[in-house]
């Protein structure tokens, strides 16, 4: 009985309570091991399969012209990629992709045996490919967002906007100019993913500032309208005359605001690859030449300023060859004595040295840099080019003569345009540029350019001497006579320089650069505009190349800018509901009620009224007062007026009425 | 008697509270989850239109391409340059 005192409850007891210890230990130390051991491993695993991360493709900021129209937009397009190891038969999906893709079937399956978690198939992809794609539900194969750079304009303006390569960096242009600031970050989105995978939000919904990828949107100072027509022109001339290629730039000369820059080649930015990269040269900024006849303007403007000639002075230009120490300096036309005012008309080559040997190095020297020539005019571009300015102590003896013509000296488009503006404004050069302004994502404007004045080259009274000599180059007998648009005055300078050879060193004789400057209109100057052509065949002076090519854009851009020509028929509108009225319903009665109007700023204008069928006396006591001169002839009633009813008339223009009897 | 009923009663109507109570919770909490699946949709479409808005755009500026539209003029509707003397600007 005795064995039974043994306390088998006891013993149970504590052996089960020995397991459960056990147990327990076990249990804490499986817990120290996940919770401390293993601790960021797993932690890192369950974070990968609960949230998503969503990564936003940088975004890249909006290039406009400066009424606001997108020259560069960017949007999302897919890429697709695939995770070989998920793929389940590469022969059946590579077949599959490839015609859609329009790849090579072989190539295809090479990539998608890789066994590589990830491979690119194919970047940015159009929407219709990516959603046949997407409708073949193959597995293991995963689209991803990226950012498409798209230029809705093609080829306008292609040469300043640049383009952006594969990797979103911008390669040219502004485009790679304001590459930081157009870039935006790099985003992530973290969402909460469920056990099937959908998102799910939690905690805090993102905020605007989180959204907000600090990319920047550019303005340009180029307007669609007017580098359309530049372009256009451009083309035309370059085709007319087979040329090797051109430029043109066209600046609102009180500003400096670059309005339009075309270069000849071109391209489409959206396929860039396909085309040379010499057409992606941007020609007006990087290209330098010798400016010839054209540099004459900065002759003329040293020259008045220093008072070391005026327009009436004359000189001998020695019946077309001059012979300065070892070399002899023609003319195009063989001339005798011309006044100053005449060898720019006609462009003597003579007279123009004779003038810049009166004006002496130094002082040219100090003119051609003060006007910008041999420094960088920085207006924003990449790749621009300085010039080739040397200074007088490197000149050779006839260097003076010849500069004096632009020859022996190199600038750049840009340059030139700078230094004809400075003479539009009357002295003070403008530092010309490209970007208006900067905004955020917001269109909240972060930086404004304003323009600048870089320094006072001429006195104005130097300015309006030099635009009424160069007023007479486009007149009747000058050089520049066919740059002329109807209704408008237009002062300017032809130029027709050969070019170098760089074979057999020299001037070339059959290869030139033609080119036509000018601002118009003359007297309240809203553009300054200069045309190159390089290497035009058939016909070599600047005056019958480039010249149709500048008033063929004037035509078509001073309307836009406000400058109307004269002899525009200008009606008050004092309805608001004109626009359903036919053409001639909605003029004639207007044209009765005619106000005075005034085109442009400060200068009167009047609008001619219509004198038909009234008497002498009646016509002359409307028109009277108004300051026209009157030409009569015939008696009677009027029958025939110039200029006609409705056209804007100037102080002091003359106006002819016929008459007749009413027998 | 009563004494033990009235605190069975108290007991089963704080047991009913804690019951209560505890499933409001887990309806509070499916719900803020439900919300969450409605809100991350709404996100995905904003952004759907976001970009289906810029490609609109995109595409308004690449019809309003003036060489386009030139084009158009010319072939299309026989239209031409007017003359200086054709135009009437009306002010």
């Amino acid at each position: 009985m005795k064995k039974r005192s043994v306390n088998w409850f006891k013993i149970r007891a504590s052996v089960i309570g020995l397991l459960l210890f056990l147990c327990f230990v076990v249990i804490v130390g499986r817990m120290f091991q996940l919770q401390v051991l293993e601790k960021e491993k797993l932690y890192q695993m369950a974070a990968q399969q609960q949230f998503g991360r969503i990564p936003l493709v940088p975004k890249r900021g909006i290039i406009y012209d400066r009424k606001g129209n997108e020259l560069a937009v960017s949007i999302e397009v897919d890429s697709v990629y695939a995770d070989c190891r998920k793929v389940v038969e590469p022969e059946k999906t590579a077949g599959a992709l490839a015609p859609i893709l329009k790849m090579d079937p072989e190539e295809l399956k090479r990539k998608l045996k890789s066994r590589q978690s990830f491979e690119w198939i194919q970047r940015k992809i159009s929407p219709q490919e990516a959603a046949e794609i997407k409708a073949l539900r193959l597995s293991g194969i995963h689209f991803v967002r990226e950012n498409q750079r798209f230029y809705p304009n093609a080829q306008l303006a292609a040469h300043v906007i640049g383009f952006v390569g594969l990797d979103a960096k911008g390669l040219e242009g502004v485009e790679s100019q304001y590459d930081v600031l157009l870039t935006g970050k790099n985003h992530v989105w973290t969402t909460a993913k469920d056990a099937r995978g959908r998102e799910i939000m939690t905690g805090e919904v993102p905020s605007d500032k989180d959204k907000e990828d600090h990319y920047r949107n550019v303005f340009l100072t180029l307007d669609k309208h007017v580098q359309y027509v530049a372009e256009t022109e451009l083309s035309r001339a370059v085709q007319r005359w087979g040329a090797k290629g051109g430029f043109v730039i066209a600046m609102e000369p009180s500003t400096g605001k670059v309005l339009a820059l075309a270069s000849s080649p071109s391209f489409n930015p959206n396929q860039f690859l396909q085309s040379k990269a010499k057409a992606w040269r941007n020609r007006a900024i990087s290209d330098v030449f010798e400016p010839g006849s054209m540099f004459k303007t900065f002759l003329a403007a040293a020259a008045l300023e220093e008072n070391v000639v005026r327009p009436t002075d004359s000189f001998f230009c020695e019946n077309g060859a001059y012979k300065v120490y070892d070399q002899t300096i023609h003319d195009h036309s063989k001339h005798g004595w011309l006044t100053f005012q005449q060898i720019i008309k006609v462009s003597s080559n003579i007279g123009a040295s004779k003038v810049g040997e009166k004006m002496g190095r130094d002082s040219f020297y100090r003119y051609i840099c003060s006007f910008g020539f041999g420094e960088k005019t920085k207006v924003g571009l990449p790749g621009e080019a300085r010039g080739v300015v040397h200074h007088p102590r490197y000149w050779s003896p006839v260097a003076l003569n010849t500069i004096s013509f632009g020859q022996g000296i190199s600038v750049t488009g840009i340059q030139l345009v700078a230094a004809l503006s400075a003479v539009a404004n009357g002295g003070p050069l403008m530092k010309p540029y490209v970007v208006e302004k900067i905004t955020d994502e917001k269109g909240v404007v972060v930086r404004w350019f304003q323009p600048e004045v870089v320094r006072r080259v001429i006195s104005e009274n130097t300015a309006k001497k030099l635009v009424f000599l160069l007023k007479a180059t486009t007149e009747k007998g000058g050089t520049g006579a066919e740059a002329v648009p109807a209704g408008y005055e237009v002062a300017g300078k032809t130029g027709t320089a050969q070019k170098v050879d760089t074979l057999l060193g020299g001037y070339s004789e059959d290869r030139y650069t033609s080119g036509f400057m000018g601002i118009a209109p003359a007297d309240e100057p809203r553009i300054a505009l200069l045309i190159v052509i390089d290497e035009p065949q058939g016909a070599v002076y600047g005056g019958t190349v480039a010249a149709p090519a500048f008033k063929a854009i004037c035509e078509k851009v001073l309307p836009y800018l406000n400058a109307l020509p004269k002899g525009t028929m200008i009606v008050k509108s004092e309805l608001d509901s004109g626009s359903d009225m036919t053409e001639g319903e909605a003029t004639e009665p207007l044209i009765d009620r005619m106000k005075v109007g005034s085109v442009g700023n400060g200068v009167e204008k009047v609008v001619m009224p219509d004198l038909t069928g009234l008497s002498m006396r009646n016509a002359l006591s409307r028109i009277e007062g108004k300051g026209l001169i009157i030409k009569v002839s015939g008696n009677g009633r009027v029958v025939e007026q110039t200029p006609r009813a409705g056209a804007v008339v100037e102080k002091g223009d003359i106006c002819f009425l016929k008459f007749q009897s009413p027998s | 008697m009563a004494v033990p009923k009235t605190g069975f009663l108290f007991f089963t109507l704080l047991m009913m509270f804690m019951i209560g109570a505890s499933l409001f919770y887990v309806w509070s909490r499916i719900q803020v989850i439900q919300l969450g699946y409605e809100i991350s949709n709404a996100m995905k479409q904003e952004r759907a239109l976001l970009e289906a808005n810029k490609k609109l755009r995109l595409e308004i500026a690449e019809l309003k391409s003036y060489g386009r539209i030139e084009k158009i003029a010319v072939e299309q509707l026989n239209m031409s340059k007017p003359t200086p003397d054709q135009v009437v600007v009306i002010r």
